[in-house]
Parts: C-alpha cells; structure tokens; sequence
C-alpha cells in the first residue's frame, strides 16, 4: 500500500486489505485529511440542498451538528467499541480501531454525484432515489465499520457485528428495565391523581 | 498507477457534482425568493364582529376584532405579501369594532397593499362596513349583503316586574345616567338622545359606504335604509363591484396587485391541530345559529348600573 490515492481505492473496493495495513501503519495525519474530507464535501452538498430549501437559517445548526456528532461518534465510538473488543477477547489497539474508523467514512464522499443524480430525476422518484442513495452510503459505512473491527481484533464477522451492536443493545436493555419499574412504579400509586 | 487514476475521475466526479449542486441550489434559492415575494394573504372575518380578545385559553386567543387587527398588522410588516383578501361571513356586530378594523384596513391600503373583499354566505351590517373599506368586493350572486344602518336595542321589562314584584331602587347622580334600563319607560327626551346617537353612527356608516365604494351620499342613502340584499342585487346597486366566489377574488386581488402567474397564498387564523385539541369550542355552530343568539342576547340584555355606555351597541 502506498499513497493516499492506492489506500482510498482500497477501502473502496479491497476493504479487508485496506483496513489490515491502516490499522498497521496509524498514519493519523491521513486519517484526519480523510477524515475531514469526508465530513466536509457532504456537509457543502447539504449546504447547497438546505439553501434551495429555503432553511438558510438552519444551516448552522445542522452543520453543527453533524460535524460535532461526526467526531463524537469517531472518538467515543473508538473507546466504547475498544473496550468491548478486550472484553470479547480481541487483541488490536485503540489507534488502531481510530485510523480504520477515520476512513469508514470516506464512502460518504460518493452522495454528492448521488444527490446530483436524484436531482434531476422526476419529483415522483426523487425522494426515493435520495432515500436509496442515503441508506446505500450508511450501509457501506457499516460494512467498512465492521471490516475494520475483524481487521483489528481479527474476530470473526459475527463477533466483529456483536461488538458493533453491543453498546446498542445496553441501551435498549436499559430503556426496557427503565420502562419496567418506572411503569410497575406508576401502577402501585394510589388512584388519587 | 491504475488506482491512483480510478480515484482521480471519483474525485473529478465529485468536485463536478458539488459545482452542479450549487448550480442548482442558486436556481432553486431564486426561484424560492420569487415565490416568496408574490404572496396572497388571506384574513377571515367570521362570526359576529365584537371588540376585544374573544375568547381566550391557556394556549390561544380566538375571535374577537383584536386577533383580525393582528393578523393585518402582519400582513401589513410582511413584504412578501402583496395582497390581502378579506373573506367574511359576519351578519354585523359591534359599531365600533367594524370601524377599527375599517380604519386599519384603510391604512393597510395606504401602505399600498391591495385589499380585496369576498363575501361568504352573509355580509351584512358591520361586515359590508368592512367590505366598504376593500379595494374590490366579489360577492357570490346569493350573498346576503346590505343592511346598512344602525340600531340599538331596548326591551322594558316594566309590567313584568311589577307582576313578580321587583322594584330596583336608583341613586343616580344625573337624569339619564339609568338611560335604556329595561325595569322603566323611557322618556321622549332620552328617546331623542339616543335618537342622535344613532344617526350620528348611521351617518359615519354612510360616510364609510360613500368614501369607500366613491359612490353619491344620498344615493348611499336610499340604499342605507337597513334592507339586505343578495349579492345580485348589491352588484345592480354598486355595493358590490364583481360576482364570484374566493377563488375568484384572489385571482382579482392578485391582477390588482401585479402578480404575474399563480399566487402563493398566505392563510391567517388557519384552524391547526393545536388550536382544535386546545383552542375555545365553538359552541354556535351555524351564522343564523349566531344572529339569533346574538339577538336574544340584546333582547334580555338588563342594564348595568356601573355601565357608561349601553352594553350592545349594533349596526343593522
């Protein structure tokens, strides 16, 4: 693996390779340049579309919002997701899983001719062809994500997908429990409300 | 090398499809603003024409001429709309209220929006006051329009009183203080003061017919005689200057105002989901519903003695 140019082709199209060498080399100046690109070129198609909108004023807001969600997400995902790892027995490093989930975002990029594409479609197909488009882009996002965690810990896919989904999973076990006593709570008050 | 030129033409294609994101972003942000800036507004006037708040909840006001002043003060501040029709459906209400709304009316006007007039099922009394004050006035060929002229209602409950034994005992600190209390007759000398009350709000109502429709006063007089007519007739009369319905008075305001194509529309006072679960309940549903219950309202209406004024005071 060489160049910038040789590691992005990779990730695209021989993702299994590419996440083995950049969890290899931690070269986190690229990471963050493929990073940002990836955060930034989409966040100016949404400019551009949010302007059409007439939503000018939300603009802020949503740019805020998706580049700071983006790097929460990058590094809180890389500790919470490093810790189940070790706890699933996986030997990898933590530099290592934050360089491979720097560039599982680089797919994003390929939404811009995505968009352009929709837009000039009819109105009826539109919002379904952005629709697509959008779920196509999350779910190779996902994909990368979980090459990169067998590529780091060499787990298995259905490992690599547990710890992917197990902070997910806490959540909703804790919603549940939430639900349960907050709901047996409110059934043992007395009818006097 | 074959790598490095796959990602070359991704990246040309993306760079191209950002710079065609922001081609069609800028026509898209121009089209918005030129819609944007050639609206309809549309204020409905319904129900009985009373001052005040109306009625008022934890979350919302409703009715009441001081919500309809609000919604023209926003018309008037919002320079995207460049036309106002006034839908109303009122058989009349309060003198003074109708000629509040009447005067901010006329100063919408002299900020050079156009106002426009479409009569619903009635028009009539304190609605066709408001009417008068419009630009243009479409009314459907069956609209009930007219009775222009005033009246105020006196009920003596005298005999009645006298036979259930009620006697109510006055401290008055002047002679007409008590004036139109329904438990005495009235004299010929507050007959004629009340007499000249209302002439003088018939003759402001003439004023504001003449004026607004550029018509003669004493032809407005022999009109001005109280009698309704249907949108027909008023149209035969010059009450009314077009026959059609709303749809029709927004296609005239928009040719008034210069809009070229269809119009946005603007609708003020919308019925939300919001305003149905919280807003007040319109308990009288129908406007014959309304006159009636505003009628019997004047006819039991029993004088207060704190009150400077009558407590109805309505144009018919």
């Amino acid at each position: 693996m060489g160049n910038i140019f040789d590691v992005l082709y990779d990730v695209l199209f021989q993702p299994q390779m590419a996440m083995r060498s950049i969890a290899d080399q931690k070269n986190i100046p690229q990471v963050l340049v493929v990073f940002f690109l990836s955060i930034i070129i989409p966040i100016w198609a949404m400019y551009f579309g949010l302007q059409a909108a007439g939503m000018s004023t939300m603009i802020h807001l949503f740019i805020g919002i998706k580049i700071f969600g983006s790097m929460v997400m990058w590094f809180m995902g890389t500790a919470v997701w490093h810790l189940l790892a070790e706890f699933y027995g996986g030997r990898g490093t933590a530099i290592g899983l934050f360089s491979t989930l720097g560039f599982t975002y680089f797919p994003q990029i390929l939404i811009v001719p995505l968009w352009v594409f929709a837009a000039i479609l009819p109105v009826s197909l539109k919002t379904l062809v952005m629709t697509v488009a959008a779920l196509v882009i999350l779910g190779w996002s996902l994909f990368l994500s979980i090459t990169a965690m067998k590529e780091v810990y060499q787990f298995s896919t259905a490992k690599a997908v547990l710890v992917m989904i197990t902070p997910l999973l806490v959540v909703l076990v804790l919603c549940t429990l939430a639900f349960t006593f907050v709901g047996s709570a409110l059934t043992q008050m007395p009818m006097w409300l | 090398m074959y790598k490095k030129s796959v990602m070359i033409v991704i990246g040309v294609v993306v760079a191209f499809s950002l710079a065609g994101l922001a081609f069609i972003g800028m026509g898209a942000k121009e089209r918005s603003k030129a819609s944007r800036s050639d609206k309809i507004a549309i204020i409905y006037i319904e129900g009985v024409i009373l001052g005040g708040r109306g009625q008022s909840t934890v979350l919302m006001e409703q009715g009441g001429t001081d919500q309809i002043i609000k919604q023209i003060h926003q018309a008037r501040d919002d320079e995207s709309i460049k036309a106002v029709v006034l839908r109303i459906n009122s058989p009349g209400g309060s003198a003074a209220a109708s000629q509040e709304v009447g005067e901010e009316l006329k100063k919408l006007r002299a900020q050079g929006k156009v106002v426009v007039t479409s009569m619903g099922d009635v028009a009539a009394s304190g609605g066709y006051w408001l009417a008068a004050c419009t630009d243009k006035i479409y009314a459907n060929p069956t609209t009930l329009t007219g009775s222009i002229g005033v009246y105020m209602p006196y009920a003596n409950w005298e005999e009645l009183y006298k036979k259930i034994g009620i006697y109510q005992e006055k401290i008055k600190s002047g002679p007409h203080k008590d004036i139109m209390s329904p438990e005495r007759q009235m004299t010929s000398e507050e007959r004629g003061i009340i007499q000249i009350i209302v002439d003088d709000i018939y003759n402001q109502f003439v004023d504001v017919v003449t004026e607004g429709r550029k018509m003669d006063k004493e032809q407005v007089r022999k009109l001005a005689d109280g009698r309704i007519y249907t949108g027909n007739q008023a149209k035969q009369l010059g009450l009314v200057d077009e026959l059609g319905n709303m749809y029709d008075a927004i296609d005239g305001a928009g040719q008034l105002a210069g809009i070229a194509g269809k119009p946005v529309i603007k609708e003020y006072g919308k019925q939300s989901p919001w305003n149905m679960l919280f807003g007040p309940n319109e308990k009288i549903s129908t406007l014959v519903e309304q006159f009636l219950f505003h009628k019997m309202q004047s006819e039991l209406n029993i004088g207060a003695p704190l009150e400077v004024s009558p407590e109805k005071w309505q144009v018919k």
